[in-house]
């Protein structure tokens, strides 16, 4: 009767994946404060985009440089639309993801060719031509971006049409389904045949090749997929920050965040990728609200101060950036100690 | 005359170019890493040289080769630390490995040195003169220069001293050479501390005219890429006319639209190139 709940997902007993995502579910219970809610939406957003970004990354094996593209296409389609035509999000959805496939499309049949450093640095460049492009750009506002007008929703519907939503809660869930989404999407492909296929490509594409495994098309379909999830968290984020700007959405820094994730948590498994963003997520958060604030004096007002002078300067935060610092730190420690991935460290100790 | 102004400006921009991808091409052929680190070096060399100028009074023309004897040791030390331990991990690893170090020093500079633009306006360098109606200005001329000399400098290096040619051994085939008795962990070594010594002093030449941030080093070491990949990954004079090239194609493109645009000029020569020809255009394999 209830065999199936010690049956396992990827190593994960069924019974502790009910536990996990009922504890996620019922977390909002746990605190009202809006910033300990925010941590988890974005954990979950972050989460979403790392399982995503393993489907082209961790199956296929190729790794895309290039997914803050994707997540810029569903935030500024939502918010173009909306500001210009009074569009719903909601209806800007099949929009953004046409445009990401036709961008997928567009991307990935020339750059599939290539591999290893070739690869890389091309998706590199795509997505640095395109914050160039996207921060000259007018219509989107260029370099500031396009920001909401505040909308004060009657009720729930209405605040769905609106995509505005007055607290964190509605939020939460829909990040949660996004969550949920991704992984269910990767699992799904994971076992079947197109999944097989993509592993195939990742382990000997020229052995995948030679049995006759359409190569490109298959990669080209996981790009397409993967592309359409970011696309989705992409218009989620603009609705939940109400606030879409270029180096935010499609800059080198969030294609690496993704990737980032994904890696961190281990690439290629079903769980990696939320595990990753459980853990990195939470942490620069937490970093950037207890060290980025603490905003350092004016240097001039030091000169002549003397040694202690500049100690206290630094003890105060200097100038700023210890955020960064420490994820910096964190990515060469990982990539140095465990370049296998954390859920690689939990399965040494096993 | 204003064309052959263009293409004397991207002359002189290609030659910091180069200088930078020479560094990056001498670390990916020996060792098939990709640096994105290497901004960072030339920046922290920008910084050493306004410190000796603005504590000490020293010009940047003669700290500059001091700046290049400290970054050989920090990037012999890098290696050490760092890369070492990654060279057998995933190319994923890797990059991870060079782009967390790019974070890393560049916040840190942030830090301690807060995100204010600085420059050395009273170098020697200084000053403007004109030729032929072109317009020199003094600090670019000797940059351009110094580059031109540090390039000349690495090639006889590489191609006509003994540990010159034991880093070509390694790069091409580290077993053979180890065969040979090559140490290729020390010519690794040497590798780092070169390609450091090399993109300091162009950050030291430049540190005489261009602003000098905490993101000064990554606007040089990212469009230095595709000149590496102009010539070819792992070619060293490959990559000095591939910089050459990327500081015409930049100065022109943005002198014809808009200089916010130039990049995508060079960019796009990156996948015009690489659709063409996947291993680059001078590349083998």
């Amino acid at each position: 009767m209830t065999a199936w709940l010690g049956r396992r997902v990827e190593g994960l007993p069924v019974a502790a994946i009910v536990v996990l995502f009922a504890a996620l579910a019922l977390y909002p219970l746990l605190t009202a404060l809006p910033f300990w809610r925010h941590i988890v939406i974005m954990s979950m957003l972050y989460g979403a985009m790392g399982v995503a970004w393993n489907i082209l990354g961790g199956l296929a094996g190729q790794v895309s440089f290039g997914h803050g593209l994707y997540f810029g296409i569903g935030a500024y389609t939502a918010a173009y639309c909306y500001k210009a035509f009074g569009l719903a999000p909601l209806l800007s959805v099949p929009i953004a993801i046409a445009i990401s496939t036709l961008a997928a499309v567009l991307i990935g049949l020339p750059t599939f060719r290539l591999r290893g450093h070739y690869f890389v640095l091309a998706s590199v460049f795509i997505m640095e031509g395109i914050y160039v492009v996207v921060s000259n750009w007018d219509q989107l506002g260029a370099a500031i971006g396009l920001e909401y007008p505040v909308y004060r929703a009657q009720g729930f519907l209405d605040a769905l049409w609106h995509g505005q939503f007055p607290g964190k809660l509605p939020y939460y869930y829909g990040a949660l389904g996004l969550f949920v989404l991704a992984l269910v999407a990767f699992r799904v492909i994971q076992r079947s045949p197109f999944g097989m296929f993509l592993v195939a490509i990742r382990e000997e594409q020229d052995a995948a090749l030679s049995l006759g495994v359409d190569v490109a098309r298959y990669k080209l379909y996981a790009l397409i997929v993967s592309a359409a999830i970011t696309t989705l968290c992409g218009t989620f984020y603009a609705q939940y920050v109400l606030y879409v700007e270029p180096m935010s959405t499609v800059s080198l820094v969030v294609s690496l965040e993704i990737c980032f994730i994904a890696i961190l948590g281990g690439i290629g498994t079903l769980w990696g990728p939320a595990l990753g963003a459980f853990v990195i997520v939470p942490l620069t958060e937490l970093l950037r609200a207890y060290l980025s604030g603490r905003i350092a004096l004016d240097m001039s007002a030091l000169s002549g101060g003397g040694l202690m002078a500049w100690l206290e300067y630094y003890a105060r935060g200097g100038g700023g950036n210890l955020d960064i610092l420490a994820y910096g730190l964190v990515i060469i420690l990982i990539a140095r100690f465990q370049p296998a991935g954390v859920l690689g460290f939990i399965r040494r100790i096993d | 005359m204003i064309y052959g102004q263009v293409l004397l400006d991207g002359l002189i921009v290609g030659l910091m170019f180069a200088l930078v991808a020479m560094g990056l091409s001498l670390i990916y052929g020996v060792m098939n890493i990709v640096n994105f680190a290497h901004g960072e070096f030339m920046m922290l060399a920008m910084y050493f040289c306004f410190f000796a100028w603005s504590l000490f009074g020293i010009d940047p023309l003669v700290s500059t080769p001091l700046a290049a004897v400290v970054m050989f040791f920090v990037g012999v030390a890098v290696y050490r630390l760092l890369i070492r331990h990654v060279l057998g991990a995933s190319m994923v690893a890797q990059i991870f490995a060079t782009f967390g170090l790019l974070l890393f020093i560049q916040a840190a500079a942030n830090f301690f040195w807060k995100a204010d633009v600085r420059s050395i306006p009273t170098s020697w360098a200084a000053g403007n003169f004109q030729i032929a109606g072109l317009f020199f200005s003094g600090p670019e001329v000797i940059a351009g220069l110094g580059a031109l000399l540090t390039a000349g400098a690495l090639y006889w290096f590489i191609h006509r001293t003994e540990t010159g040619l034991a880093l070509q051994a390694v790069a091409e085939d580290p077993q053979a050479a180890r065969l040979m008795g090559i140490d290729s962990d020390r010519m690794f070594a040497i590798a780092w501390g070169v390609s450091c010594a090399v993109v300091a002093i162009g950050g030291g030449l430049l540190s005489t005219y261009y602003a000098i941030s905490p993101l000064a080093g990554s606007r040089w070491a990212l469009p230095a890429f595709v000149a590496v990949a102009i010539g070819g990954f792992g070619s060293i004079s490959g990559a000095f006319f591939g910089g050459i090239i990327i500081g015409v194609v930049q100065t022109a493109g943005g002198f014809f639209t808009s200089p916010s645009y130039k990049l995508l000029f060079v960019y796009g020569l990156y996948l015009l190139i690489v659709f063409w020809r996947p291993y680059g255009l001078l590349g083998r394999r």
